[in-house]
Protein backbone atom coordinates (compact mmCIF):
# COMPACT_ATOMS: atom_id res chain seq x y z
CA UNK A 1 0.00 0.00 0.00
CA UNK A 2 1.17 3.48 -0.72
CA UNK A 3 2.29 6.09 1.36
CA UNK A 4 0.11 9.20 0.23
CA UNK A 5 3.22 11.11 2.68
CA UNK A 6 5.25 10.65 -0.57
CA UNK A 7 3.29 12.64 -2.70
CA UNK A 8 2.68 15.36 -0.46
CA UNK A 9 4.55 18.69 -1.56
CA UNK A 10 7.49 19.78 0.56
CA UNK A 11 7.48 23.70 -0.35
CA UNK A 12 4.55 25.39 -0.21
CA UNK A 13 4.60 28.97 -1.82
CA UNK A 14 1.28 31.34 -0.44
CA UNK A 15 0.32 33.76 -2.73
CA UNK A 16 -0.03 36.76 0.06
CA UNK A 17 -3.14 37.34 -1.72
CA UNK A 18 -4.62 33.73 -0.19
CA UNK A 19 -3.26 33.70 3.29
CA UNK A 20 -6.38 34.79 5.05
CA UNK A 21 -8.09 32.18 2.77
CA UNK A 22 -10.00 29.16 4.00
CA UNK A 23 -8.60 26.77 1.71
CA UNK A 24 -4.95 27.90 2.67
CA UNK A 25 -5.80 27.58 5.79
CA UNK A 26 -6.81 24.33 5.66
CA UNK A 27 -4.11 23.30 3.65
CA UNK A 28 -1.22 24.84 5.99
CA UNK A 29 -2.98 23.18 9.14
CA UNK A 30 -2.95 19.48 7.50
CA UNK A 31 0.74 20.33 6.75
CA UNK A 32 2.74 21.65 9.56
CA UNK A 33 6.62 20.51 8.43
CA UNK A 34 6.14 21.80 4.98
CA UNK A 35 8.35 24.85 3.84
CA UNK A 36 6.53 27.51 3.24
CA UNK A 37 7.46 30.69 1.53
CA UNK A 38 4.98 33.87 0.59
CA UNK A 39 5.17 35.27 -2.54
CA UNK A 40 3.48 38.47 -4.60
CA UNK A 41 3.12 38.82 -7.78
CA UNK A 42 4.86 35.36 -8.75
CA UNK A 43 3.12 33.56 -11.46
CA UNK A 44 4.24 30.23 -11.09
CA UNK A 45 7.00 29.73 -8.00
CA UNK A 46 8.90 26.48 -9.62
CA UNK A 47 9.50 28.34 -12.95
CA UNK A 48 11.83 30.66 -10.78
CA UNK A 49 12.96 28.49 -8.25
CA UNK A 50 13.99 25.73 -10.09
CA UNK A 51 17.62 25.59 -11.59
CA UNK A 52 16.40 22.53 -13.28
CA UNK A 53 17.46 23.20 -17.45
CA UNK A 54 15.17 21.60 -19.41
CA UNK A 55 11.15 21.63 -19.16
CA UNK A 56 10.75 18.10 -18.24
CA UNK A 57 12.82 18.14 -15.73
CA UNK A 58 11.21 21.58 -14.43
CA UNK A 59 8.01 19.65 -14.71
CA UNK A 60 9.33 16.93 -12.11
CA UNK A 61 10.65 19.39 -9.64
CA UNK A 62 6.71 21.00 -9.97
CA UNK A 63 5.60 18.29 -9.08
CA UNK A 64 6.51 18.18 -5.05
CA UNK A 65 5.82 22.36 -5.04
CA UNK A 66 1.90 23.48 -4.36
CA UNK A 67 1.32 27.12 -4.83
CA UNK A 68 -1.63 28.40 -3.01
CA UNK A 69 -2.96 31.13 -5.80
CA UNK A 70 -6.35 32.93 -6.00
CA UNK A 71 -7.75 32.02 -10.08
CA UNK A 72 -8.64 34.79 -11.80
CA UNK A 73 -11.63 34.73 -14.35
CA UNK A 74 -14.17 32.33 -15.05
CA UNK A 75 -14.40 29.24 -13.33
CA UNK A 76 -16.81 27.28 -15.51
CA UNK A 77 -15.37 25.75 -19.30
CA UNK A 78 -16.87 23.52 -21.54
CA UNK A 79 -14.39 20.25 -22.01
CA UNK A 80 -12.30 21.31 -24.79
CA UNK A 81 -13.17 18.08 -26.32
CA UNK A 82 -11.63 17.09 -29.78
CA UNK A 83 -12.26 17.85 -33.52
CA UNK A 84 -14.60 15.27 -35.25
CA UNK A 85 -15.29 13.55 -32.51
CA UNK A 86 -18.66 12.98 -30.25
CA UNK A 87 -18.31 14.92 -27.26
CA UNK A 88 -20.00 14.45 -24.07
CA UNK A 89 -20.97 17.97 -22.78
CA UNK A 90 -19.06 18.10 -19.72
CA UNK A 91 -18.48 21.58 -18.06
CA UNK A 92 -15.49 21.60 -15.90
CA UNK A 93 -14.02 23.87 -13.23
CA UNK A 94 -10.92 23.62 -12.16
CA UNK A 95 -10.26 23.80 -7.93
CA UNK A 96 -6.48 23.71 -8.94
CA UNK A 97 -3.81 22.64 -11.54
CA UNK A 98 -1.22 20.25 -11.80
CA UNK A 99 -1.38 16.59 -10.28
CA UNK A 100 1.26 15.06 -7.97
CA UNK A 101 0.16 11.82 -9.57
CA UNK A 102 2.34 10.83 -12.29
CA UNK A 103 0.45 9.08 -14.95
CA UNK A 104 3.04 8.03 -17.69
CA UNK A 105 0.19 9.22 -20.37
CA UNK A 106 -0.81 12.37 -18.64
CA UNK A 107 -1.61 15.37 -21.09
CA UNK A 108 -0.79 17.65 -18.48
CA UNK A 109 2.52 17.22 -19.18
CA UNK A 110 2.38 19.01 -22.66
CA UNK A 111 -0.88 20.74 -21.22
CA UNK A 112 1.07 22.64 -18.14
CA UNK A 113 4.61 22.38 -19.13
CA UNK A 114 5.36 26.21 -19.41
CA UNK A 115 3.27 26.76 -15.71
CA UNK A 116 4.45 23.13 -14.15
CA UNK A 117 3.61 24.14 -10.53
CA UNK A 118 0.63 22.49 -8.39
CA UNK A 119 -1.86 24.60 -7.58
CA UNK A 120 -4.73 25.03 -5.62
CA UNK A 121 -7.04 28.04 -5.98
CA UNK A 122 -8.31 29.46 -2.25
CA UNK A 123 -10.98 31.81 -4.22
CA UNK A 124 -13.43 28.93 -4.02
CA UNK A 125 -16.20 30.83 -2.83
CA UNK A 126 -16.17 33.17 -6.05
CA UNK A 127 -16.27 29.19 -7.97
CA UNK A 128 -19.63 28.85 -5.83
CA UNK A 129 -20.45 32.01 -6.83
CA UNK A 130 -19.97 31.66 -10.56
CA UNK A 131 -22.11 28.48 -10.32
CA UNK A 132 -25.38 29.23 -8.39
CA UNK A 133 -25.94 32.61 -11.29
CA UNK A 134 -25.56 30.02 -13.74
CA UNK A 135 -27.74 27.53 -12.18
CA UNK A 136 -30.25 29.89 -10.93
CA UNK A 137 -30.21 31.46 -14.73
CA UNK A 138 -30.95 28.50 -16.60
CA UNK A 139 -32.85 26.55 -14.43
CA UNK A 140 -34.58 24.51 -17.28
CA UNK A 141 -30.37 23.66 -18.19
CA UNK A 142 -28.66 20.33 -17.34
CA UNK A 143 -25.23 21.02 -16.00
CA UNK A 144 -22.78 17.93 -15.25
CA UNK A 145 -20.13 19.68 -13.83
CA UNK A 146 -16.45 18.01 -13.57
CA UNK A 147 -13.67 18.56 -11.12
CA UNK A 148 -11.13 16.56 -12.82
CA UNK A 149 -9.71 17.89 -15.83
CA UNK A 150 -6.91 19.59 -14.56
CA UNK A 151 -5.99 18.11 -11.40
CA UNK A 152 -7.24 14.62 -9.58
CA UNK A 153 -10.71 15.76 -7.91
CA UNK A 154 -9.76 13.87 -4.63
CA UNK A 155 -5.46 13.90 -4.43
CA UNK A 156 -5.41 17.18 -2.35
CA UNK A 157 -9.16 16.65 -0.55
CA UNK A 158 -7.79 15.08 2.96
CA UNK A 159 -6.09 18.34 3.09
CA UNK A 160 -8.48 20.79 1.83
CA UNK A 161 -11.97 18.91 2.38
CA UNK A 162 -13.06 20.80 -0.16
CA UNK A 163 -15.46 17.71 -0.91
CA UNK A 164 -17.80 18.24 1.66
CA UNK A 165 -17.98 22.52 0.34
CA UNK A 166 -18.67 20.71 -3.34
CA UNK A 167 -21.20 18.04 -1.95
CA UNK A 168 -22.74 20.96 0.62
CA UNK A 169 -23.23 23.71 -2.85
CA UNK A 170 -24.70 20.91 -5.30
CA UNK A 171 -27.22 19.84 -2.64
CA UNK A 172 -28.82 23.14 -3.41
CA UNK A 173 -29.34 22.41 -7.03
CA UNK A 174 -31.53 20.22 -8.74
CA UNK A 175 -30.06 20.87 -12.28
CA UNK A 176 -26.93 20.15 -11.75
CA UNK A 177 -24.46 17.12 -11.18
CA UNK A 178 -21.28 17.03 -10.31
CA UNK A 179 -18.68 14.58 -10.87
CA UNK A 180 -15.53 13.61 -8.78
CA UNK A 181 -13.01 12.07 -10.93
CA UNK A 182 -9.72 10.41 -9.21
CA UNK A 183 -7.11 7.80 -8.99
CA UNK A 184 -6.84 8.32 -5.12
CA UNK A 185 -8.73 6.87 -2.85
CA UNK A 186 -8.94 9.41 -0.15
CA UNK A 187 -12.87 9.68 0.66
CA UNK A 188 -13.10 10.12 4.20
CA UNK A 189 -14.69 13.51 3.77
CA UNK A 190 -16.93 12.30 0.87
CA UNK A 191 -18.00 9.74 3.18
CA UNK A 192 -18.46 12.18 6.34
CA UNK A 193 -20.61 14.09 4.51
CA UNK A 194 -23.16 11.46 3.03
CA UNK A 195 -26.14 12.91 4.47
CA UNK A 196 -25.80 16.23 2.69
CA UNK A 197 -25.31 14.22 -0.68
CA UNK A 198 -28.95 14.86 -2.72
CA UNK A 199 -28.12 12.62 -5.06
CA UNK A 200 -26.53 14.93 -7.36
CA UNK A 201 -23.07 13.28 -6.77
CA UNK A 202 -21.22 11.36 -8.47
CA UNK A 203 -17.63 9.86 -7.54
CA UNK A 204 -15.82 8.19 -10.52
CA UNK A 205 -12.58 6.53 -10.67
CA UNK A 206 -10.19 6.07 -14.07
CA UNK A 207 -9.63 2.57 -13.85
CA UNK A 208 -7.67 0.57 -15.80
CA UNK A 209 -5.76 -2.54 -16.99
CA UNK A 210 -2.94 -4.07 -14.28
CA UNK A 211 0.17 -3.95 -16.03
CA UNK A 212 -0.99 -0.38 -16.66
CA UNK A 213 -2.01 0.91 -12.91
CA UNK A 214 1.15 -0.75 -11.95
CA UNK A 215 3.44 0.59 -14.65
CA UNK A 216 2.37 3.71 -15.72
CA UNK A 217 0.44 5.09 -13.03
CA UNK A 218 2.83 6.16 -10.80
CA UNK A 219 2.05 7.86 -7.11
CA UNK A 220 -1.57 6.69 -7.35
CA UNK A 221 -3.94 4.28 -5.16
CA UNK A 222 -3.74 0.96 -6.56
CA UNK A 223 -6.89 -0.74 -8.58
CA UNK A 224 -7.89 -2.47 -5.61
CA UNK A 225 -7.50 0.31 -3.71
CA UNK A 226 -9.61 2.48 -5.89
CA UNK A 227 -12.72 -0.21 -6.15
CA UNK A 228 -12.41 -0.66 -2.35
CA UNK A 229 -13.21 3.38 -2.02
CA UNK A 230 -15.38 3.09 -4.68
CA UNK A 231 -17.45 0.80 -2.35
CA UNK A 232 -17.31 2.28 0.64
CA UNK A 233 -18.63 5.52 -1.54
CA UNK A 234 -21.65 3.33 -3.03
CA UNK A 235 -22.41 1.76 0.19
CA UNK A 236 -22.17 5.91 1.87
CA UNK A 237 -25.25 5.88 -0.92
CA UNK A 238 -23.34 7.88 -3.70
CA UNK A 239 -23.47 7.10 -7.66
CA UNK A 240 -20.44 6.26 -8.55
CA UNK A 241 -18.46 6.47 -12.25
CA UNK A 242 -15.87 4.38 -13.75
CA UNK A 243 -13.61 5.95 -16.45
CA UNK A 244 -11.50 3.13 -18.69
CA UNK A 245 -9.13 5.66 -19.75
CA UNK A 246 -6.32 5.19 -21.77
CA UNK A 247 -7.77 1.89 -23.06
CA UNK A 248 -4.01 0.17 -23.95
CA UNK A 249 -2.94 -1.98 -26.37
CA UNK A 250 -0.44 -4.50 -25.35
CA UNK A 251 -0.29 -8.45 -25.07
CA UNK A 252 -2.60 -9.76 -23.09
CA UNK A 253 -5.18 -6.86 -23.07
CA UNK A 254 -8.02 -8.85 -23.09
CA UNK A 255 -7.78 -11.00 -20.13
CA UNK A 256 -6.60 -8.18 -17.92
CA UNK A 257 -9.43 -5.87 -19.29
CA UNK A 258 -11.87 -8.46 -18.43
CA UNK A 259 -10.36 -8.91 -14.86
CA UNK A 260 -10.61 -5.19 -13.87
CA UNK A 261 -14.22 -5.66 -15.31
CA UNK A 262 -15.01 -8.20 -12.95
CA UNK A 263 -14.33 -6.43 -10.51
CA UNK A 264 -15.19 -3.62 -10.68
CA UNK A 265 -19.00 -5.24 -11.38
CA UNK A 266 -17.52 -7.19 -7.94
CA UNK A 267 -16.76 -3.98 -5.96
CA UNK A 268 -20.07 -1.86 -6.69
CA UNK A 269 -23.71 -2.69 -7.37
CA UNK A 270 -25.43 -2.48 -10.47
CA UNK A 271 -27.85 0.14 -9.41
CA UNK A 272 -25.35 2.45 -8.28
CA UNK A 273 -23.52 2.84 -11.27
CA UNK A 274 -23.80 6.64 -12.56
CA UNK A 275 -22.31 5.56 -16.09
CA UNK A 276 -18.74 4.15 -17.66
CA UNK A 277 -16.97 5.71 -20.13
CA UNK A 278 -14.22 3.96 -22.75
CA UNK A 279 -11.63 5.97 -23.97
CA UNK A 280 -8.45 4.68 -26.04
CA UNK A 281 -4.69 5.62 -25.31
CA UNK A 282 -4.10 9.38 -27.18
CA UNK A 283 -2.11 11.69 -26.84
CA UNK A 284 -0.11 14.62 -28.52
CA UNK A 285 3.10 14.03 -30.39
CA UNK A 286 5.40 16.47 -28.13
CA UNK A 287 3.71 14.74 -25.18
CA UNK A 288 5.33 11.54 -26.52
CA UNK A 289 8.82 13.45 -26.39
CA UNK A 290 7.77 14.83 -22.44
CA UNK A 291 7.33 10.42 -21.88
CA UNK A 292 10.37 9.52 -23.63
CA UNK A 293 12.68 11.87 -21.10
CA UNK A 294 10.20 11.35 -18.13
CA UNK A 295 9.31 7.92 -17.97
CA UNK A 296 12.18 5.92 -20.22
CA UNK A 297 10.99 2.12 -19.01
CA UNK A 298 7.51 3.21 -20.38
CA UNK A 299 6.55 1.36 -23.48
CA UNK A 300 3.86 3.28 -23.78
CA UNK A 301 5.12 5.91 -26.59
CA UNK A 302 5.94 2.89 -28.58
CA UNK A 303 2.42 1.31 -29.08
CA UNK A 304 0.79 1.68 -32.72
CA UNK A 305 -0.64 5.25 -31.89
CA UNK A 306 -0.53 7.55 -35.52
CA UNK A 307 -0.95 11.19 -36.00
CA UNK A 308 -5.06 11.54 -36.92
CA UNK A 309 -7.15 14.12 -38.49
CA UNK A 310 -7.43 15.91 -34.94
CA UNK A 311 -3.45 16.04 -34.44
CA UNK A 312 -3.38 13.28 -31.59
CA UNK A 313 -1.17 10.38 -31.98
CA UNK A 314 -3.70 7.14 -32.13
CA UNK A 315 -4.44 3.62 -32.36
CA UNK A 316 -5.51 2.89 -36.24
CA UNK A 317 -9.21 2.83 -36.44
CA UNK A 318 -9.46 -1.47 -36.02
CA UNK A 319 -7.13 -1.49 -33.36
CA UNK A 320 -9.32 1.06 -31.41
CA UNK A 321 -12.67 -0.07 -32.52
CA UNK A 322 -11.62 -3.72 -31.14
CA UNK A 323 -10.60 -2.26 -27.79
CA UNK A 324 -13.58 -0.32 -27.35
CA UNK A 325 -15.60 -2.61 -28.73
CA UNK A 326 -14.52 -5.69 -26.54
CA UNK A 327 -14.54 -3.28 -23.11
CA UNK A 328 -18.13 -2.12 -24.16
CA UNK A 329 -19.41 -5.55 -24.63
CA UNK A 330 -17.81 -6.92 -21.29
CA UNK A 331 -19.56 -4.31 -19.64
CA UNK A 332 -23.21 -4.88 -21.70
CA UNK A 333 -22.64 -8.48 -20.93
CA UNK A 334 -22.39 -7.61 -16.92
CA UNK A 335 -25.58 -5.26 -16.84
CA UNK A 336 -27.56 -4.49 -20.26
CA UNK A 337 -29.03 -1.32 -18.43
CA UNK A 338 -25.39 0.18 -17.57
CA UNK A 339 -25.14 3.71 -19.20
CA UNK A 340 -21.86 3.59 -21.14
CA UNK A 341 -20.36 5.85 -23.36
CA UNK A 342 -17.26 6.52 -25.48
CA UNK A 343 -14.67 9.71 -24.70
CA UNK A 344 -13.69 11.35 -27.86
CA UNK A 345 -14.38 8.67 -30.20
CA UNK A 346 -15.78 9.34 -33.76
CA UNK A 347 -19.87 9.06 -35.02
CA UNK A 348 -18.42 5.96 -36.70
CA UNK A 349 -17.38 4.08 -33.52
CA UNK A 350 -20.47 5.17 -32.04
CA UNK A 351 -22.85 3.88 -35.51
CA UNK A 352 -19.94 0.30 -35.78
CA UNK A 353 -20.02 0.11 -31.38
CA UNK A 354 -22.79 1.31 -29.81
CA UNK A 355 -25.32 0.98 -32.37
CA UNK A 356 -26.24 4.53 -32.89
CA UNK A 357 -25.58 8.10 -31.85
CA UNK A 358 -26.25 9.11 -27.83
CA UNK A 359 -29.82 10.39 -28.01
CA UNK A 360 -30.96 12.62 -25.56
CA UNK A 361 -33.29 11.35 -23.44
CA UNK A 362 -31.57 7.79 -23.52
CA UNK A 363 -30.19 6.43 -20.07
CA UNK A 364 -27.18 9.48 -20.91
CA UNK A 365 -29.37 12.02 -20.81
CA UNK A 366 -27.18 13.25 -18.01
CA UNK A 367 -24.21 12.84 -20.44
CA UNK A 368 -25.32 14.28 -23.93
CA UNK A 369 -28.15 16.70 -22.73
CA UNK A 370 -27.21 19.85 -23.62
CA UNK A 371 -31.07 20.33 -25.09
CA UNK A 372 -32.71 18.51 -22.38
CA UNK A 373 -35.61 21.29 -21.42
CA UNK A 374 -36.82 19.64 -18.36
CA UNK A 375 -34.12 17.66 -16.16
CA UNK A 376 -35.45 14.85 -13.93
CA UNK A 377 -32.26 13.55 -12.16
CA UNK A 378 -31.52 11.57 -8.68
CA UNK A 379 -32.69 7.63 -10.13
CA UNK B 1 35.91 11.06 -34.70
CA UNK B 2 35.58 8.05 -36.71
CA UNK B 3 35.67 8.37 -40.64
CA UNK B 4 32.32 7.16 -40.59
CA UNK B 5 30.70 9.55 -38.21
CA UNK B 6 32.83 12.46 -39.63
CA UNK B 7 31.77 11.40 -43.15
CA UNK B 8 28.15 11.29 -41.81
CA UNK B 9 28.56 14.57 -39.79
CA UNK B 10 29.85 16.34 -42.83
CA UNK B 11 27.04 15.25 -45.04
CA UNK B 12 24.32 16.35 -42.54
CA UNK B 13 25.81 19.54 -42.52
CA UNK B 14 25.69 19.85 -46.25
CA UNK B 15 22.05 18.59 -45.98
CA UNK B 16 21.74 21.80 -43.42
CA UNK B 17 20.70 19.33 -40.39
CA UNK B 18 19.05 20.34 -36.99
CA UNK B 19 21.49 20.94 -34.11
CA UNK B 20 19.65 18.10 -32.64
CA UNK B 21 20.18 15.90 -34.89
CA UNK B 22 23.82 16.03 -35.28
CA UNK B 23 24.11 16.33 -31.04
CA UNK B 24 22.57 12.77 -31.24
CA UNK B 25 25.09 11.63 -33.49
CA UNK B 26 27.77 11.31 -30.41
CA UNK B 27 25.30 9.20 -28.26
CA UNK B 28 24.90 6.60 -31.63
CA UNK B 29 26.56 3.08 -31.92
CA UNK B 30 29.04 2.17 -34.80
CA UNK B 31 26.36 0.10 -36.27
CA UNK B 32 24.16 2.65 -36.30
CA UNK B 33 26.62 5.15 -37.34
CA UNK B 34 27.38 2.83 -40.35
CA UNK B 35 23.81 2.01 -41.27
CA UNK B 36 22.90 5.69 -42.18
CA UNK B 37 26.53 6.44 -43.53
CA UNK B 38 25.39 3.62 -45.86
CA UNK B 39 21.83 5.49 -46.64
CA UNK B 40 24.01 8.68 -47.50
CA UNK B 41 26.04 7.89 -49.25
CA UNK B 42 23.85 5.29 -51.91
CA UNK B 43 20.46 6.67 -52.11
CA UNK B 44 21.79 10.80 -50.97
CA UNK B 45 18.07 11.32 -48.12
CA UNK B 46 17.63 14.62 -46.63
CA UNK B 47 18.51 15.35 -43.29
CA UNK B 48 14.86 15.08 -42.47
CA UNK B 49 14.32 11.23 -44.04
CA UNK B 50 17.65 10.30 -42.06
CA UNK B 51 16.20 11.45 -39.04
CA UNK B 52 12.98 10.00 -39.35
CA UNK B 53 14.34 6.34 -40.17
CA UNK B 54 16.44 7.18 -37.06
CA UNK B 55 14.06 7.87 -34.74
CA UNK B 56 11.74 4.37 -36.49
CA UNK B 57 15.38 2.37 -35.41
CA UNK B 58 15.46 3.68 -32.58
CA UNK B 59 11.73 3.11 -30.99
CA UNK B 60 12.01 -0.13 -32.20
CA UNK B 61 15.36 -0.70 -29.83
CA UNK B 62 13.82 0.50 -26.78
CA UNK B 63 10.61 -0.76 -26.99
CA UNK B 64 12.29 -4.35 -27.63
CA UNK B 65 14.77 -4.20 -25.49
CA UNK B 66 17.53 -4.77 -28.05
CA UNK B 67 20.49 -3.05 -29.70
CA UNK B 68 19.89 -0.91 -33.07
CA UNK B 69 22.23 -3.40 -34.59
CA UNK B 70 20.11 -6.47 -33.60
CA UNK B 71 16.82 -3.99 -35.12
CA UNK B 72 19.07 -3.12 -38.36
CA UNK B 73 19.92 -6.50 -38.86
CA UNK B 74 15.77 -7.80 -39.67
CA UNK B 75 16.28 -5.70 -42.70
CA UNK B 76 17.98 -6.96 -45.62
CA UNK B 77 19.51 -3.45 -46.34
CA UNK B 78 21.75 -4.15 -48.82
CA UNK B 79 19.30 -6.29 -51.10
CA UNK B 80 16.72 -3.05 -51.25
CA UNK B 81 19.84 -0.54 -52.04
CA UNK B 82 20.59 -3.19 -55.29
CA UNK B 83 17.21 -3.57 -56.41
CA UNK B 84 16.95 -1.78 -59.75
CA UNK B 85 14.44 1.34 -58.76
CA UNK B 86 15.08 5.37 -58.37
CA UNK B 87 17.39 6.51 -54.82
CA UNK B 88 13.92 7.65 -53.19
CA UNK B 89 12.33 4.58 -53.97
CA UNK B 90 14.50 2.51 -52.43
CA UNK B 91 15.15 4.77 -49.30
CA UNK B 92 10.88 4.49 -48.88
CA UNK B 93 10.99 0.66 -49.17
CA UNK B 94 13.43 0.59 -46.33
CA UNK B 95 11.97 2.71 -44.28
CA UNK B 96 8.57 0.92 -45.10
CA UNK B 97 10.73 -2.07 -43.80
CA UNK B 98 11.29 -0.65 -40.38
CA UNK B 99 7.73 0.76 -40.24
CA UNK B 100 6.49 -2.62 -40.37
CA UNK B 101 8.23 -3.73 -37.33
CA UNK B 102 7.51 -0.78 -35.44
CA UNK B 103 3.53 -1.29 -36.24
CA UNK B 104 3.30 -4.39 -36.68
CA UNK B 105 -0.57 -4.92 -35.80
CA UNK B 106 -1.13 -1.91 -38.20
CA UNK B 107 0.80 -3.57 -40.67
CA UNK B 108 -0.84 -7.08 -40.65
CA UNK B 109 -4.73 -4.77 -40.61
CA UNK B 110 -3.44 -2.83 -43.77
CA UNK B 111 -2.18 -5.71 -45.08
CA UNK B 112 -5.40 -7.84 -44.92
CA UNK B 113 -7.50 -4.57 -46.35
CA UNK B 114 -5.31 -4.28 -49.34
CA UNK B 115 -5.44 -7.66 -49.95
CA UNK B 116 -9.27 -7.90 -49.68
CA UNK B 117 -9.28 -4.80 -51.85
CA UNK B 118 -7.02 -5.93 -54.66
CA UNK B 119 -9.13 -9.76 -54.49
CA UNK B 120 -12.24 -8.14 -55.03
CA UNK B 121 -10.63 -5.98 -57.82
CA UNK B 122 -9.68 -8.73 -59.89
CA UNK B 123 -12.67 -10.95 -58.82
CA UNK B 124 -15.82 -8.17 -59.49
CA UNK B 125 -13.46 -5.79 -61.57
CA UNK B 126 -14.62 -2.96 -59.50
CA UNK B 127 -12.20 -0.13 -57.57
CA UNK B 128 -12.72 0.23 -53.92
CA UNK B 129 -12.41 3.40 -52.15
CA UNK B 130 -11.24 2.58 -48.52
CA UNK B 131 -12.14 5.80 -46.48
CA UNK B 132 -8.77 7.96 -45.69
CA UNK B 133 -6.39 6.57 -43.07
CA UNK B 134 -8.55 3.31 -42.63
CA UNK B 135 -10.96 6.18 -40.48
CA UNK B 136 -14.65 5.88 -40.96
CA UNK B 137 -17.56 3.05 -42.04
CA UNK B 138 -18.12 4.27 -45.66
CA UNK B 139 -16.61 2.48 -49.03
CA UNK B 140 -16.98 4.01 -51.83
CA UNK B 141 -16.86 2.82 -55.58
CA UNK B 142 -16.78 4.60 -58.89
CA UNK B 143 -18.84 3.16 -61.49
CA UNK B 144 -17.87 4.03 -65.49
CA UNK B 145 -20.04 2.97 -68.29
CA UNK B 146 -20.01 4.06 -71.90
CA UNK B 147 -24.00 2.59 -72.61
CA UNK B 148 -27.13 1.57 -70.89
CA UNK B 149 -25.68 -1.96 -71.80
CA UNK B 150 -22.34 -1.39 -69.71
CA UNK B 151 -24.13 0.16 -66.49
CA UNK B 152 -26.32 -2.88 -66.24
CA UNK B 153 -23.57 -5.11 -66.39
CA UNK B 154 -22.39 -3.19 -63.62
CA UNK B 155 -25.02 -2.97 -61.82
CA UNK B 156 -25.44 -6.97 -61.88
CA UNK B 157 -21.06 -7.13 -60.58
CA UNK B 158 -22.26 -4.47 -57.80
CA UNK B 159 -25.04 -7.22 -56.95
CA UNK B 160 -22.98 -9.85 -56.58
CA UNK B 161 -20.11 -7.98 -54.85
CA UNK B 162 -22.58 -6.88 -52.05
CA UNK B 163 -23.08 -10.80 -51.37
CA UNK B 164 -19.70 -11.68 -51.24
CA UNK B 165 -18.02 -12.99 -48.20
CA UNK B 166 -14.90 -11.14 -48.71
CA UNK B 167 -16.67 -7.36 -48.59
CA UNK B 168 -18.10 -8.55 -45.52
CA UNK B 169 -14.69 -9.55 -44.29
CA UNK B 170 -13.20 -6.29 -45.02
CA UNK B 171 -15.71 -4.30 -43.17
CA UNK B 172 -14.95 -6.46 -40.20
CA UNK B 173 -11.66 -5.96 -40.33
CA UNK B 174 -11.67 -2.17 -41.18
CA UNK B 175 -14.36 -2.07 -37.94
CA UNK B 176 -11.84 -3.95 -35.84
CA UNK B 177 -14.45 -6.79 -35.78
CA UNK B 178 -11.36 -9.04 -35.99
Amino acid sequence: MRSKNSIYPRLIFVDEASIKDEITQRVLGALPDAEVRYVSDVKDPILTYSDAASEHEKFTDGKRVLFLTRHKGSWLKSCPGTSSHVCCNLFIVNPGEGCPLDCTYCYLQSYLKKNPTLKLYTNTSDLFKELEELFIASPNRLFRVGTGELIDSLVWDDLTASSIDFISFFSKFKNAVLEFKTKDNGVSNILKAKDINAGNIVVSWSVNAKTVTTLDEKNTASLDERLEAARDVAEAGYRVGFHFDPVVHFNGWESEYTETINKVFKSVPKEKLAWVSISTLRYKPELQTMMKHRFPESKLPFGEQLLSEDSKLRYIQPIRFKLTRFIWDKIKEKDADVPVYMCMETSAAWREIAGGAPAAGSELREIFSRNVKLPVLMG
Amino acid sequence: MDLDKSLLTNYLLEKSASKELLDSLDKLDKPLIDFLTLLASELGPSANSINSILQIVREISLRDGTSSSEVIKAVNIQALIDTKRARKEKFSLIRQAFEQIRFPEKTRIEKEIYSLVSDIKREFNVKLELPQDLEGDILSISVNFKDPESLLENSKRLESLSSSPKLTQLFKVLKGDI
